[in-house]
């Protein structure tokens, strides 16, 4: 019996696997997969469609329209008319301009939680995600305060008024 | 959380966006053409010459889509659209007008997350 079983401890021993090459191989594997995995993270914009059923209870004294125009973004009240328009920079929208103009609008103006987003024909997607960015009041490039959290967030999409952004410049 | 498949022909745009995407039925809307839950439908070329507000094909493939869901959720169907970054507003304008005409009421455009610079994402 004692004979029978050292023979099986010896057995065992034999039996242990080598796994330094394996967890070599690992160490290697584990960085270089994570380096490959993209985090990109696909979330989506709600919109407010027009007549998707949410009645208008009472018009806000303020009906907040954002113009985006080729050249510039027009702020305006669909009353009162033009509030500021905005040049484009060499870079493109002047993101930045567009979201004080807003922020000094929401504080003369906290109860208004919707706006529109009127564009021309030929604005490009990325664009337009960009300026509703603004417009909902999450910080475009990410700006040191949260300062512009929830500007409007209940955003409609249309076109734009046709001719050159109404009112001269 | 729905799993949205990341497709080589469509690149999102990026935002800050942080609503997580729902189970819905998707548009593709890539720079050569428009697919549903990966079915080429139209083109997109096609669609700019165009100057009708509906998109034919994409209505009956989508009105199609809402009969296969439950009556219940008919009333509140959902649509994402996964559109490329390079899309003209023109042919998302329709798009969109399409899925409302198909009888989805809400719609949902997809965006890339980007990380805000001061926080750090995921």
């Amino acid at each position: 019996m004692k004979r029978y079983r050292a023979r099986r401890a010896r057995h065992q021993e034999a039996a242990e696997l080598n796994v330094t090459a394996f967890m070599n191989l690992m160490v290697v594997l584990v960085p270089f997969l994570l380096i490959l995995a993209v985090f990109s993270r696909i979330t989506v914009h709600e919109l407010n469609l027009p007549g998707s059923g949410v009645a208008d209870d009472d018009p806000p004294q303020l009906q907040l329209e954002v113009v985006v125009r080729a050249d510039r973004v027009v702020i305006s009240d669909r009353r009162q008319g033009v509030l500021q328009e905005i040049e484009n920079q060499d870079s493109g929208y002047d993101i930045e301009r567009l979201a004080e103009a807003l922020v000094s609008i929401k504080t003369q103006a906290p109860e208004v939680d919707r706006a529109t987003i009127l564009l021309e024909p030929e604005i490009d997607y990325q664009s337009l995600i960009t300026v509703m960015d603004t417009v909902r009041g999450t910080a475009p490039h990410g700006s040191e305060e949260q300062l512009y959290e929830a500007l409007f967030p209940r955003v409609s999409i249309g076109d734009a008024p046709a001719g050159d952004g109404g009112p001269e410049t | 959380m729905q799993e949205i498949p990341s497709s080589r022909q469509v690149e999102l745009p990026e935002s800050v966006a942080e609503t997580a995407p729902r189970e819905t039925v998707i548009v593709h809307v890539a720079a050569d053409e428009i697919l549903v839950q990966d079915r080429p439908l139209a083109s997109t070329d096609g669609i700019r010459e165009g100057s009708e507000l509906i998109i034919e094909p994409l209505r009956d493939a989508l009105s199609s889509q809402l009969n296969n869901l439950p009556p219940a959720a008919r009333q509140q169907a959902e649509v994402t659209i996964l559109g490329d970054r390079s899309i003209p507003y023109d042919v998302l304008r329709r798009v969109m007008a399409t899925c409302t005409e198909a009888g989805f009421s809400q719609v949902s455009l997809a965006v890339t997350q980007t990380a805000p610079e001061g926080g750090d994402s995921l």
